[in-house]
C-alpha cells in the first residue's frame, strides 16, 4: 500500500465501475488500487454492490385484488367515453381524459355535477314520458357509446352533429392544457375531479342517448348542449385552478 | 405480494393484436397486458416511492393512463419499454406533487430540515417478498427504500433499471451532473449501509 498517493474519492471509483473514465484517468487509478488495500476494498464493495443488484426480482406482483379495482375503474371511464371529432375521424377510442380541480371549488363542482345528473335524469324522463305517453324506464347507467360511433352517428340531428365535433374539439384542447398541469394538483383533488367529471360524462351520455332516440326533440338537444357546456366549465376551472397553483 | 419471474416474452404480433383489441374498448385485452406487465411495473413503483401503498397507487395510475393513451401507442417500441417510461413519470410527477404538498406542511410547521425528514419518514419494509429469502437482497432492498428520494430515484433508474445518465436527465430534468453526484452518494450510502 502506498500511502504517499493521493486516493481518488468514492465517485472517481464509481466512475472507474461505470466505466465513465477515460483511459488514460483508469490506468492511473488502476494502477493506484492494486497498491492501495482501502481503494481496493472500496471499488471492490462498489462492483459488488451492482451485482447484487441484478439479483433483485424485477417483478414483484401486486395484492390478488388489484385488477378488479383497476377493471372497475376502466370500466366505468369505458362507459363514459365520447370520441372527440379528430378521434371519430380515425376511428379510435378517446378516453374521457384529465380529471382534477381542487379546494372548495372541487366540492361545489362535484356537487353541481351531482344536480346536473339528476337534473338531467329528470328533465330526460320527463321530456321521454311526455313523447311516448309513459315514463321510459331507463337502466342504471347509460349505455355505453361505441368508440368512433358517436360523430358519425345517423340518427343524431346533422345541425347538432357539427356543434358536437365543435364541442369536442374544444374540450379536447382543453384537456390537454389540463393534462400538462397533472403535477399541480393533488391526487386527492383529481380524484374528486375525476368523480365530478364522470358524473358530468354520464349526464352527456344519458342525454345523448335520449337524443339519438328522439333526435327531433329540441329539449334534448339543449339539455346535451348544457351538459356539454357543463363539461367545459369543468375542465375551464380546473385549468384555471392548475396554473394559479 | 410474491416476487415472480419476468415476464414472458411475448411476440410482437401477439403485442399488436393485444394492443388493437383494448384500442377498440376490449377490457379483456387489456388484461392480458396488464398481466403480463403489472410484476416489472409495479416492482419499479415500489422502489421509486419506497413505500407499498404509493406504489399501488401509482401503479393503478400507470394503467389507466396507459388505458387512456393506448391510441398514442404506436408499436414503434416495446410495449413494456412504453408501459415502463409512463410508470416512471407517474412516480415523477407523484413525486414533484408530494414535494410540493410537503413544503407546504413544513412552511406551515415552521420545520427547516425536509430532508431529515424524508430520510426518517422512510419505511422499514416496503412490501417486497421475496421467495428465497436472502438476507443480502432483502437487507439491500430495505437499504434501498431507505435512501433519500433523489438519489433512491437516480439509484433505481440507472442501476437497476439501466438507464443512461441523459434519459434520466430528460426524466426528471436534472442536470447529468447533478444525476452522477446523485448516484455516487445512493452508493456511497448503500455500501456503508449493507457493510454494517
Amino acid at each position: 500500500m502506498n500511502e504517499n498517493r493521493e486516493h481518488p474519492d468514492f465517485a472517481v471509483l464509481s466512475d472507474l465501475v461505470d466505466g465513465y473514465l477515460s483511459r488514460q484517468d483508469a490506468a492511473v487509478i488502476s494502477e493506484h488500487l492494486s497498491a492501495c488495500d482501502s481503494c481496493a476494498e472500496t471499488y471492490k464493495s462498489i462492483a459488488g454492490l451492482l451485482s447484487s443488484v441484478n439479483s433483485l426480482p424485477g417483478s414483484v406482483l401486486p395484492p390478488d385484488d388489484f385488477w378488479v379495482d383497476l377493471r372497475k375503474s376502466l370500466d366505468e371511464r369505458k362507459e363514459v367515453v365520447l370520441p372527440t371529432s379528430s378521434s371519430a375521424a380515425s376511428g379510435s377510442v378517446r378516453s374521457t381524459g384529465v380529471r382534477r380541480v381542487s379546494g372548495r371549488m372541487v366540492a361545489l363542482l362535484a356537487v353541481a355535477a351531482v344536480v346536473l345528473i339528476a337534473l338531467s335524469s329528470g328533465i330526460t324522463a320527463l321530456v321521454l314520458r311526455n313523447r311516448t305517453g309513459s315514463l321510459l324506464v331507463r337502466g342504471d347507467r347509460p349505455t355505453a357509446v361505441k368508440p368512433g360511433s358517436v360523430a358519425s352517428s345517423p340518427v343524431l340531428p346533422a345541425g347538432f352533429r357539427q356543434t358536437e365535433n365543435e364541442l369536442n374539439r374544444t374540450i379536447e384542447e382543453l384537456q390537454l392544457a389540463v393534462d400538462t398541469q397533472r403535477d399541480q394538483l393533488s391526487p386527492e383533488t383529481i380524484r374528486t375531479v375525476d368523480r365530478s367529471l364522470a358524473v358530468v360524462d354520464s349526464a352527456i351520455a344519458e342525454a345523448r342517448a335520449a337524443l339519438t332516440a328522439d333526435p327531433n326533440n329540441q329539449m334534448l338537444v339543449d339539455l346535451l348542449s348544457a351538459s356539454y357546456q357543463r363539461k367545459l366549465d369543468l375542465l375551464r376551472r380546473t385549468s384555471e385552478l392548475g396554473s394559479r397553483t | 405480494m410474491t416476487a415472480v419471474p419476468p415476464a414472458n416474452g411475448s411476440s410482437d404480433r401477439d403485442d399488436a393484436r393485444l394492443i388493437d383489441r383494448a384500442k377498440a374498448g376490449d377490457v379483456d385485452a387489456f388484461e392480458h397486458v396488464y398481466r403480463r406487465e403489472v410484476g416489472r411495473v409495479y416492482a419499479l413503483c415500489l422502489r421509486l416511492t419506497a413505500d407499498a401503498v404509493r406504489a399501488r397507487e401509482v401503479t393503478q395510475s400507470v394503467f389507466i393512463r396507459a388505458w387512456d393513451r393506448l391510441e398514442s401507442f404506436r408499436g414503434d417500441s416495446q410495449l413494456s419499454s412504453w408501459l415502463h417510461r409512463i410508470a416512471v413519470n407517474e412516480v415523477l410527477v407523484e413525486a414533484r406533487t408530494d414535494r410540493r404538498r410537503r413544503a407546504r406542511v413544513v412552511l406551515a410547521n415552521d420545520r427547516s430540515d425536509e430532508e431529515a425528514g424524508a430520510l426518517s419518514d422512510a419505511p422499514n419494509e416496503i412490501g417486497i417478498t421475496l421467495p428465497e429469502d436472502t438476507d443480502t437482497r432483502i437487507d439491500l432492498e430495505r437499504a434501498i427504500s431507505a435512501l433519500p428520494p433523489g438519489a433512491r430515484t437516480v439509484f433505481v433508474l440507472h442501476d437497476i433499471e439501466g438507464y443512461r445518465h441523459e434519459e434520466i436527465s430528460r426524466m426528471t430534468g436534472s442536470a447529468e451532473g447533478t444525476l452522477r453526484a446523485q448516484l455516487h452518494r445512493a452508493r456511497q450510502l448503500l455500501v456503508e449501509a449493507l457493510s454494517r
